[in-house]
């Protein structure tokens, strides 16, 4: 059978339309002349174009269509005149009544009747068959339609004789056409006739199956995927039957038979029956398809009754080739949706009864139960469930060693979607599934660790869905399988999946297509024992030992990932990739939490670094920052903790926590250490952060030797690592040297550093304290650049003179008491360290106090005035107003010795502004004629400066275009003088405000 | 004109992400750039640390990024994944000033400044870098005052991220006397309080800069909720 | 034919109670329809015969009788006409017509051995023929045909047919232990009334089982049966069913067969695999057949046969006939 070319097809299917039209129409003429069997002629005349053969399926239904409209109208015509019969017998009969009333009339039944059954078997005279069914299905179901037919006898008969048409595509037509037009006719008002319409549907569906399949085999065998298609095209057609049944099913209630269940029925009757006609059709498409259908279409009560059979008989005696996993998909992919249905629908009611609860508290009880009732509904036993699922499962992995690995994964997956669904708590049966995967399917063979990507999604499933990646501890075989599969890339996949999970990170990618419940708002969970750390740790280990380098080769050979130069470049590159891995793992440390035992949290967190953090010294840089900024945090909760204690109850002894709280620092100072060894070359900047960190931690707890032994880490770090800082760091290099806060040097940006904690530190004795700061402000002076020198001594005159008490209220600063008490008696001893610095000062200090030092006189006056201001404060302040002088002169000293006359001058304005600070906050040393000398100093420089600049300007006229280096130059000069008068015109005004607003810097000349 | 200022991050060093709640009132929808129409300036003032996710975020807020180096920012790293975010290959500044209107706004991190913190210090860098505006940062701790006719801003941290530095000192504590003698138990209710004392609130701040005003909208995160205070400041 | 010739005799022969009897219509040699009335095997045939006279002329005659005949016409060498039953009544004296004249007659009870037939090479008539002899020119007749059915009571009572009839669901486990060669059909009993059952086929190729509900058919009765594919290897399109009416004529060797195929039935439409059954149904009130009539006086016999033709993909046909017996039921 070759049918023609597509657009031959075309026109014989207009053809065909035509003379469909014009008969059918023919049809209708005659009926409206009540010509009733010519119009049956014509009937038959358009009927015979369906005997077509050379038709596609999708142009065959076209013509059924229109043809299936025609005999509506025939049957309308039919059904109609037989109605005005019987009204006309029925008078009749009255009439005959109201004349003889005492005669029975006996006459009805046989003269109304005959009309349809005397048609029915008329068009059996029809020589061809196409025709003569069609018109007897149509006839034969006008006939049903009235009240007086012989309804079972006509539905049997009709199907019986449909068994005439044995070709594929017309018989599946005229078979859906029965079904069609006895699909509200079929009489289901008793269980007589309920079975024997069921027996009806599931014949008709039977033989239309057969045909179905059967068309896979007509034509050639070249033509077989033509004939797929054609038979997809026509799988509604089949499936009807199905859809009917399970309609009627649902339709008929048993009709006073107590004992029917539909669930049973449906057992016993049409599940055997239907499944096995799919069995043993053994066609590839009917099995998928109807499977699917039988699934979708009966209610899942239903399924839940036959899923042993339906599994056990039916999947595994399915097709080979036939994909298990998909049927077990739908399947499942039904009940979870049964599932979400039910508990929607118990939350509705939870919600409903919320509300009356309100309203009616003492009815509380009454309607818990009604909850309780409402949820018995849809208990469905899990575990029955599931040992139903995998039973099945093990059966077909015994009887079908070739089921390929994709089968295997897809089936387990859904497994476990199914019981995350039903259950999310039950672990034993998610179990039961890693376990077997372990044992069973993964192997450590090539083909295997091919096919790893599959088990990736069994393993990625449950730790999406589970509420708390917590629970996966209780899956120790989660972890073996884990551990098997021998790509790790594969295993990272599934450490970060963890990870995002733990940092609720949302992986919004569709599959997972069962969503897990929801919660408004992510709320961390706590790492709070070892355990709990081993749980998951062991998953991130991967990521952490087996971090980076291969994965950065092979970005390197496609040239695809992104790198980040680290470390200057020197042999240092890393991935983006690679940093968004650290940074999940610091947050992953931050969740190792006790938020009501510290000291548990601490060990925590050592144990941590011990035992997974320290495995790779690439991950030792980005982890151990925050593992220690953590315990040095914890560190100070604890001892801030154990102050307040000590305070309360100042006669317990404390010395335990004492303990506890030093033997940390040492472990903490060990951390940073060990970061040290690994980076000290490149890091030591951010190691010294760290140790600063640890000693204003150890200063606040009073832990002075701690503190001491800190900052004189600092100190070492400094000295070893960044006091030549010449290989690293140049980052700020190109910084104008006149921008005061433009960076500078990385040794001079460290000793701000230092100097800004040691400034907040309070409880080194005073001893201790000057000899760190003179040691600090020494350090400074010895930079390698005047205005790094100039800016550090300066900043560093601060240390000797503090603004803020930081305290808490009612202590006292040590460093200020011992001022106090060894003022008087041992001041003299102290000064040996410092007399250093001094004595390189004092050399040049002098020339420049001739100069500025002129006038000294005012300085009791506002001495007075701002000592009165701050004098509750001094006495817990450590101040030295000689000191902070002494380094102002310095750093005059060395802004005077630069080169640069333009930076000069910027250097000895911001010293003014400085002094400006020191003299607000009440210096007697730093008064208004030392300002006013500095002032003149300043004013001086510009005059200077500014007749070279004329010159300079003048010059340049002359050079005009010939020297356009120059010009730049002196141009950019220019611009700097001019920004440095600026600021200076700036200091005044503001100086000017002062005076006017704050009755400050009286004396001061303008 | 919209400007936000943000800063002190410290993610993931010290914390794991800013509020959700802050994160949806930024960036109202999360995948279109720029995220927030109506922001139309971003200042931040460092310790962003590592996190490229958020430096992301920040950057695709508005049209313009401002970034200058906070104290525990690397550079290289920090200036490179700025660079793959914005294709601009910038050095990462210790401060900067923009102009809006009659306003220069300066803004540094602020730990390069001795005494950190001191409002001398602070009033000093404002006159160098003659800004009306000074916004900084580093102390995680959310404040506005003008002074010497200039207004000074710290956004505070907008993850809450613990410091090291001393903890707020609160007058009116430690009246109560208990007697609880427990020694190596841990009183839970001390270190409640220990923890309160030290805990740093999440905020971030707007700037509303029209002519020569400044209206400061505080935005502080509070007990799983947003709170707001406003502060106007004009320039004389 | 003697209407033309203006005889001077109006001979009119009517049949009691004529207006009310039965009649059929048949086919006249010519293609014209006729109307005759029927009568039964030994019913009397009664009526009157009126002569009158053209004109009011006087006629002379030698006497008037009727006369009932039975013959058979073949046509094998020529037409030959044999009779098989003739009765003759006078009816009038010689004497003189010269007004109307009504005679009653009446042949009691007579023996109508065969049903009327028209076929193609034979006949089998009964009529009345009216003679009145005269002197001089040749006698003046008339004739009237009679039809002549013969009913058989029908034999014990199958079961009622109507419109749906189908009975006997068609399960598919028959245990056939024919050979796949083909084989005669089971000879029907005499009663004919049994299930007639063939199992044919041809070897390798196909294989078949038919099955009617019996062999003998009222001629309005319902042919009923299905058919059973057992193996089919051929490309079927579709099966029909026909009923060739097949009229023999003459003994041998002087014989003359003629066949008609008096209906063509589809019943099948595609090809049918393995297990399929198809039924059959065929009303056979609405053709026109004729009884099975065997060596009707040694002379001829009508017979039909049953027809499956099964078509395939080349319009190929293969069949297989096998007889049936139609008797007329009253």
């Amino acid at each position: 059978m070759t049918l023609p070319s597509i657009s031959e097809q075309k026109a014989i299917l207009q053809g065909c339309l035509n003379n469909i039209n014009h008969q059918s129409n023919l049809m209708k003429q005659c009926l409206n002349e009540n010509n009733l069997l010519q119009g049956l002629k014509h009937c038959s005349n358009f009927l015979n174009e369906l005997r077509t053969n050379q038709l596609s399926p999708k142009q065959y239904y076209e013509m059924y269509i229109l043809i299936f409209d025609s005999l509506e109208s025939l049957s309308n015509h039919l059904l109609t005149s037989h109605n005005s019969k019987v009204q006309k017998l029925k008078k009749r009969q009255q009439q005959q009544q109201q004349k003889e009333p005492g005669s029975v009339n006996t006459s009805f039944d046989n003269t109304t009747s005959p009309f349809l059954s005397d048609l029915y078997e008329l068009v059996q005279y029809s020589g061809n068959i196409i025709p003569r069914l069609y018109m007897m299905i149509v006839i034969g179901t006008t006939y049903m339609a009235t009240s007086e037919a012989p309804t079972k006898e006509i539905m049997k008969d009709m199907i019986e004789m449909c068994h005439g048409v044995q070709h594929p595509i017309r018989g599946l037509f005229l078979r859906y056409y029965l079904s069609q037009r006895t699909k509200h006719l079929l009489p289901f008002s008793n269980s007589i006739d309920f079975n024997e319409t069921i027996e009806f549907l599931i014949a008709n569906f039977i033989e239309m199956n057969k045909l179905w399949v059967r068309l896979q085999h007509q034509g050639h065998s070249s033509e077989r995927e033509l004939r797929y298609r054609e038979r997809k095209e026509l799988k509604i057609l089949v499936g009807s039957n199905l859809v009917r049944l399970s309609q009627i099913i649902d339709d008929y209630k048993g009709n006073k038979d107590e004992n029917y269940s539909s669930i049973v029925f449906y057992k016993t009757k049409i599940f055997p029956t239907i499944t096995e006609q799919i069995i043993q059709c053994r066609d590839h498409l009917a099995q998928s398809y109807l499977i699917d259908v039988l699934i979708q279409i009966f209610p899942d009560d239903f399924h839940f009754a036959t899923l042993e059979n339906l599994l056990n008989n039916v999947f595994i005696n399915l097709h080979p080739l036939l994909k298990k996993s998909e049927l077990i998909s739908t399947l499942i992919d039904r009940f979870i949706t049964y599932n979400k249905f039910q508990s929607d629908l118990a939350t509705e009611v939870d919600e409903k009864l919320a509300v009356t609860d309100d309203i009616k508290e003492s009815k509380e009880t009454q309607s818990h139960e009604q909850v309780e009732g409402e949820a018995e509904h849809f208990n469905v036993d899990v575990d029955e469930l599931f040992t139903i699922f995998w039973n099945f499962y093990l059966r077909l992995y015994e009887s079908d060693p070739e089921l390929p690995m994709e089968e295997h994964s897809t089936i387990l997956q859904f497994y476990i979607k199914l019981s995350l669904v039903y259950d999310p708590k039950n672990f034993r049966n998610l179990d039961t599934i890693y376990k077997f995967a372990t044992e069973n399917l993964i192997t450590s063979d090539k083909e295997s660790s091919d096919n790893e990507e599959l088990w990736l999604q069994l393993l990625v499933v449950p730790i999406r869905y589970f509420k708390s990646v917590k629970d996966l501890f209780n899956l120790p075989f989660f972890h073996e399988f884990y551990l098997k599969l021998t790509n790790k890339s594969y295993q990272k996949q599934i450490s970060l999946e963890i990870i995002n999970k733990f940092l609720g990170i949302s992986t919004n990618d569709e599959l997972l297509d069962i969503s897990p419940p929801t919660t408004d708002e992510f709320e961390y969970e706590y790492l709070t024992t070892t355990d709990e750390i081993d749980g998951i740790f062991k998953y991130l280990l991967v990521l952490i030992k087996d971090s980076q380098q291969q994965q950065l080769n092979t970005a390197k050979n496609l040239g695809i990932i992104k790198t980040i130069k680290v470390n200057n470049g020197d042999n240092g590159l890393i991935t983006q990739e690679f940093l968004d891995i650290q940074e999940k793992f610091c947050k992953i440390i931050h969740l190792i939490e006790n938020p009501v035992d510290p000291f548990k949290n601490l060990s925590n967190l050592m144990y941590a670094r011990r035992k997974y953090l320290n495995k790779n010294s690439q991950n030792i840089i980005y982890t151990y920052p925050t593992l220690i900024n953590k315990i040095l945090y914890k560190l100070k909760i604890i001892g801030y903790m154990s102050l307040k204690l000590k305070k309360r109850n100042p006669k317990v002894d404390y010395s335990n926590q004492d303990l506890l709280i030093t033997t940390n620092f040492k472990n903490v100072s060990i951390i940073i250490d060990e970061l040290y060894q690994h980076h000290q070359q490149y890091s030591s900047d951010l190691i010294l952060k760290l140790y600063l960190n640890a000693a204003t931690i150890a200063d606040q707890l009073k832990q002075e030797s701690l503190a001491y032994e800190l900052f004189n880490q600092c100190f070492i770090v400094y000295e070893e690592n960044l006091i030549l800082s010449s290989h690293q760091y140049n980052y700020y290099h190109h910084i104008n040297p006149h921008d005061s806060l433009g960076g500078g040097s990385l040794p001079y940006q460290s000793i701000l550093l230092i100097g800004n904690k040691l400034i907040n530190s309070r409880y080194f004795n005073k001893e201790n304290y000057e000899s760190l700061i003179t040691k600090l402000t020494l350090y400074g002076s010895k930079l390698l650049k005047k205005q790094d020198q100039c800016r550090s001594v300066y900043y560093c005159a601060h240390l000797w003179w503090w603004c803020e008490n930081l305290l808490p209220p009612g202590e006292k600063s040590p460093t200020v008491n011992e001022v106090k008490a060894e003022e008087v008696s041992e001041a003299k001893t102290e000064k040996q360290p410092e007399e250093k610095v001094e004595t390189s000062e004092d050399k040049t200090d002098e020339a420049q106090n001739a100069d500025k030092q002129d006038d000294a006189e005012p300085e009791e006056d506002v001495d007075v005035e701002a000592g009165e201001e701050v004098e509750e404060d001094e006495e817990s302040l450590y101040r030295d107003d000689k000191r902070v002088l002494e380094c102002l002169q310095k750093a005059l000293r060395v802004a005077d010795s630069c080169m640069d006359p333009y930076l000069s001058l910027k250097l000895f304005i911001e010293i003014l502004n400085r002094c400006l600070i020191f003299n607000v906050y009440g210096n007697a040393l730093i008064d208004s004629r030392y300002i006013n000398g500095l002032i003149d100093l300043i004013t001086t420089n510009i005059d200077n400066l500014k007749t070279d600049d004329n010159e300079a300007a003048f010059n340049i006229d002359i050079n005009d275009a010939a020297n356009n280096g120059v010009e730049e130059d002196t141009d950019k000069e220019a611009k700097l003088f001019r920004q440095s008068r600026n600021l200076f015109d700036r200091t005044l005004s503001y100086i000017r405000d002062q005076q006017i607003n704050e009755n400050r810097f009286e004396g001061i000349i303008v | 004109m919209l400007t936000l200022a943000i800063g002190d991050l410290y993610i993931p060093e010290r914390s794991v992400d800013i509020p959700s709640k802050f994160r949806k009132l930024l960036s109202p929808n999360p995948n279109s750039i720029p995220s927030n129409n109506k922001i139309s300036e971003v200042i931040c003032l460092g310790n962003i640390i590592n996190s490229n996710d958020i430096l992301k975020f920040l950057y695709n807020l508005s049209n313009s990024f401002h970034l200058v180096k906070g104290e525990f920012d690397d550079s290289q790293i920090l200036s490179q994944q700025l660079l793959a975010i914005s294709n601009k290959d910038k050095p990462i500044p210790l401060h900067n000033v923009i102009v809006h209107d009659n306003l220069r706004i300066g803004f540094t991190n602020g730990y390069q400044i001795v005494p950190k913190n001191d409002p001398l210090a602070l009033s000093n860098v404002a006159r160098e870098l003659d800004v009306d505006i000074l916004i900084w940062g580093g102390t995680h701790k959310v404040e506005a005052y003008t002074l010497d006719g200039r207004f000074f801003i710290n956004p505070g941290s907008a993850t809450g991220a613990y410091t090291f530095d001393w903890p707020e000192q609160d007058d009116a504590q430690d009246i109560e006397d208990e007697s609880d003698l427990l020694t190596n138990s841990i009183d839970v209710e001390v270190l409640n309080e220990v923890i309160e004392s030290d805990a740093i609130i999440p905020s971030f701040c707007l700037l509303d800069t029209q002519g020569s005003t400044c209206t400061l909208y505080i935005y502080t995160y509070l007990g799983g909720e947003v709170k707001v205070d406003k502060v106007t400041y004009t320039k004389e | 034919m003697s209407i033309f010739f203006k005889a001077p005799l109006d001979i009119d022969i009517r049949l009691d109670n004529e207006d009310t009897r039965k009649h059929v219509e048949v086919k006249t040699p010519h293609g014209r329809m006729e109307k005759l009335p029927i009568f039964k095997d030994g019913e009397s045939v009664k009526g009157q015969v009126t002569i009158r006279t053209k004109e009011g002329r006087k006629i002379e005659h030698f006497g008037v009788k009727v006369q009932l005949f039975g013959s058979i016409e073949t046509n094998i060498d020529g037409l030959i006409t044999s009779e098989f039953l003739s009765l003759a009544t006078e009816l009038a004296a010689p004497s003189i017509l010269s007004h109307p004249e009504t005679y009653p007659f009446e042949f009691k009870n007579v023996e109508k051995q065969y049903e009327s037939y028209r076929g193609k090479n034979a006949r089998l008539r009964y009529y009345l023929k009216v003679v009145v002899s005269r002197k001089s020119s040749s006698e003046i007749t008339r004739e009237k045909e009679l039809w002549v059915y013969q009913y058989i009571t029908p034999p014990p009572p199958t079961s009622s047919i109507t419109a749906t009839v189908s009975k006997g669901n068609n399960n598919n486990n028959h245990n056939h232990n024919h050979n796949p060669v083909q084989t005669p059909p089971t000879t029907p009993s005499k009663d004919g009334n049994q299930t007639v059952k063939m199992d044919v086929g041809i070897e390798d190729c196909l294989h078949i089982e038919f099955e009617y509900s019996k062999s003998r058919f009222s001629l309005k009765d319902v042919i009923i049966g299905r058919i059973y594919f057992l193996l089919v290897r051929l490309k079927i399109k579709h099966m029909e069913l026909s009923l060739i009416r097949r009229e023999t004529v003459g003994s041998a060797p002087n014989q003359i067969t003629d066949s008609e195929t008096v209906v063509r039935f589809e019943i099948m439409d595609g090809a049918p695999v393995k297990g399929e059954a198809i039924p059959i149904r065929l009303f056979l009130g609405g053709y026109d057949l004729t009884p099975t009539y065997r060596d009707v006086n040694k002379k001829f016999s009508t017979r039909t046969y049953l027809s499956l033709v099964l078509i395939d993909e080349d319009a190929r046909r293969y069949f297989k006939q096998s007889e049936i017996i139609l008797y007329r039921d009253s």
